[in-house]
């Protein structure tokens, strides 16, 4: 059984090749590049890790990660985004996720190798 | 002073005059008894039968001696006692007199010895002659303790003037104070910041008038009240925190009667004299505008950050997929990675660009962590394998460190990999990169040292090396594509970090950066 990655992120370019990407290494992708539809999805399936963008149209990220820990404390949350500030990085880190990733700063190679090893963890 | 001027009307004279002309009476009495005994004799005849004319005249001779003896007696005793029984008692009533009137004097000692001279008085006008006698050698001892007095008043005036003249200067110093004190307060008035005193239980004990403008709240509202009751968000503390570090904070403050909403920040000190704390020093300032212009920044930075990053994002993610893809053409791998590598350098660019405005700002936030220094460079070194590897250069390495540092992990990251970026990028090939660590002795601080055996820095543009935007004319030959911020940025870190950054370089010789750093970050 492959793994459930859901990505919430809505630049396309960016999204495609991600999901592109996931898919050459087996991962079971699920798309949205909307907060709202994300919210919608958390609640209803379960993932064994997401990847979360802050910056999004109808939901924030920020809000996302608030009721993926309502629901559940141990969800693997990797952030991936472009907001660099210290600000931004305590503010998600204080709910809790796996990791936080600049998407500019990190080659896709390095951020999926790193998805795989969470996902085997 | 009533009992004074009773004294001073003492019937001396009349005791003086009553028994001079008692005297007088009585030798006159007795010459005129005798005259008439005399012509009585001379008359009858008697006398002529017992005396001759000669004895008549030897027994008037005899009535004038009685009379001139009597006169010269009366005389001796007004000359011999009364006068200078009078006189004393002159000098005694005016000194009393004088006494009495005087201030800084012991009053009862002189009324008791006016009494006494009054008493001694009309017991004189009473008493016999051998009394009186008695009287008049007592008084000298009194006239002695009189004069006593006299010289205690006149010390006692003396210290008196001299008081005065100590309350002169005293009154002088005070006017000094005061004139101290007002420019002391006009100073404290004229402060564009808000200052706040209070005593060591929170009260209020001294605001300027920037204070009352603040809180829009007249300083007799503010005075000796409770801190709390004022500024609820204020820090105080009993307890003795680090107070070798400014307390800041920031809060929002809206006044009763809601015409001033602004943001106050305070800077807290304790007032200390020697180990005691005397109370709290406040610094309160607008920074209103500052906040908002910070936030306006803090957006602009963010959106710049993000809208810069998307496109440089998909632009290099997507040519790396491509580049993964095996059975590519080579013209089209070689042109997708020429997107890839600019992909890279605008990244880097705007990475430098924010740090910059960050720095520029002032808004670098260090996150402190414990950094194992050795563990950080061999991770870093294998990040530039390639590029390391690309130029066949070799590495050594002389790291005396043990201990862990406490740093800021992201801005150490840009300091070191932009300077041994550097060592790589203007080294020759088959060069050598010597990194050096080792911890100051004798101070809490280490150095660290990258050698490289490359272009080296002209000694014209040595002094330009840490600015802005600029790039040495060999480095600009050799590698076109840097940005001229690398170096600037490295220094402005380093120095928020308390840190001091160097260099020793020859042209085509090669180039070592010193990095001096404290172990632990202090923010």
């Amino acid at each position: 059984m492959s793994y459930k990655v859901l990505i919430i992120e809505d630049e396309p370019a960016i999204a495609r090749v991600l999901e592109l990407k996931l898919r050459q290494l087996g991962i079971d992708t699920t798309l949205t590049n909307d907060g709202s539809v994300a919210l919608d999805i958390i609640k209803t399936q379960d993932f064994d890790c997401i990847l979360l963008d802050l910056i999004l149209p109808g939901v924030d990220g920020f809000s996302i990660l608030e009721a993926i820990r309502q629901k559940s404390q141990s969800a693997k949350v990797i952030i991936m985004t472009n907001l660099g500030q210290p600000e931004d990085k305590a503010r998600v880190e204080k709910l809790g996720v796996t990791a936080y990733y600049i998407k500019s700063e990190v080659s896709i190679s390095q951020l999926s190798e790193f998805i795989k090893n969470t996902l085997v963890t | 002073m009533k009992n004074t001027k009773k004294y001073k009307k003492t019937p001396i004279k009349s005791a003086i005059f009553r028994v001079f002309t008692t005297l007088i009476l009585i030798f006159t009495a007795l010459l005129y008894l005798m005259i008439a005994v005399l012509i009585y004799l001379q008359y009858s005849g008697e006398i002529s039968m017992i005396y001759t004319e000669g004895a008549t005249h030897f027994l008037l001779s005899i009535v004038l001696g009685v009379f001139i003896l009597g006169w010269f007696f009366a005389y001796s005793l007004y000359i011999g006692i009364i006068k200078p029984v009078y006189d004393t008692f002159s000098i005694i009533v005016e000194s009393v007199d004088e006494l009495v009137n005087q201030e800084h004097i012991d009053r009862d000692q002189v009324i008791y010895l006016n009494e006494f001279v009054k008493n001694s008085l009309e017991q004189l006008n009473k008493s016999s002659l051998t009394q009186k006698m008695n009287i008049t050698l007592n008084t000298e001892s009194y006239i002695k303790k009189l004069s006593e007095l006299i010289k205690q008043n006149e010390e006692l005036t003396d210290s008196k003037q001299e008081l005065s003249l100590i309350v002169n200067q005293l009154e002088e110093q005070k006017d000094l104070l005061e004139l101290e004190k007002a420019k002391t307060n006009s100073i404290i008035d004229s402060l564009p910041n808000g200052l706040l005193v209070v005593s060591k239980d929170g009260n209020i004990f001294l605001v300027n008038q920037e204070v009352e403008k603040l809180l829009n709240i007249n300083q007799n509202d503010l005075l000796g009240k409770f801190i709390y009751n004022i500024l609820p968000e204020i820090q105080y503390d009993q307890i003795e925190s680090n107070d070798k570090v400014n307390n800041v904070n920031s809060f929002n403050y809206v006044s009763k009667d809601k015409k001033k909403n602004i943001t106050i920040e305070t800077t807290h000190r304790y007032i200390r004299l020697n180990n005691d704390i005397l109370g709290s020093v406040y610094i309160l300032r607008d920074t209103t505008k500052e906040m908002e212009t910070d936030r306006a920044q803090k957006e602009f930075i963010s959106l710049a950050s993000h809208q810069l990053r998307t496109p440089i994002t998909s632009i290099k993610w997507n040519s790396e997929s491509i580049l993964s893809n095996k059975n590519i053409d080579l013209d089209i791998k070689a042109s997708v990675n020429d997107i890839y590598q600019e992909g890279v350098r605008m990244e880097k660019l705007v990475n430098s660009l924010l740090h910059l405005s960050r720095i520029d700002l002032g808004k670098i936030e260090f996150n402190i962590k414990d950094i194992q220094l050795n563990i950080y460079i061999q991770d870093l070194l294998k990040t530039l394998k390639s590029e390391i590897n690309a130029k066949n250069l070799s590495i050594e390495q002389d790291i005396v460190l043990s201990d862990t540092i406490q740093n800021d992990p992201v801005y150490l990251d840009i300091i070191i990999t932009n300077i041994l970026n550097n060592a790589i990028r203007y080294n020759n090939i088959n060069g050598i990169i010597k990194i050096k660590v080792e911890k100051i002795t004798g101070q809490e601080k280490i150095l660290l040292a990258i050698s490289d055996t490359g272009i080296g820095i002209p000694l014209s543009q040595q002094t330009q090396i840490f600015s802005r935007l600029f790039r040495a004319d060999n480095a600009k030959s050799l590698q076109p594509d840097g940005n001229g911020l690398g170096l600037y940025v490295v220094k402005k870190l380093v120095e928020s970090m308390q840190g001091n950054i160097w260099f020793d370089s020859k042209k085509n010789q090669g180039t070592t950066f010193f990095i001096e750093l404290p172990i632990v970050i202090k923010l």
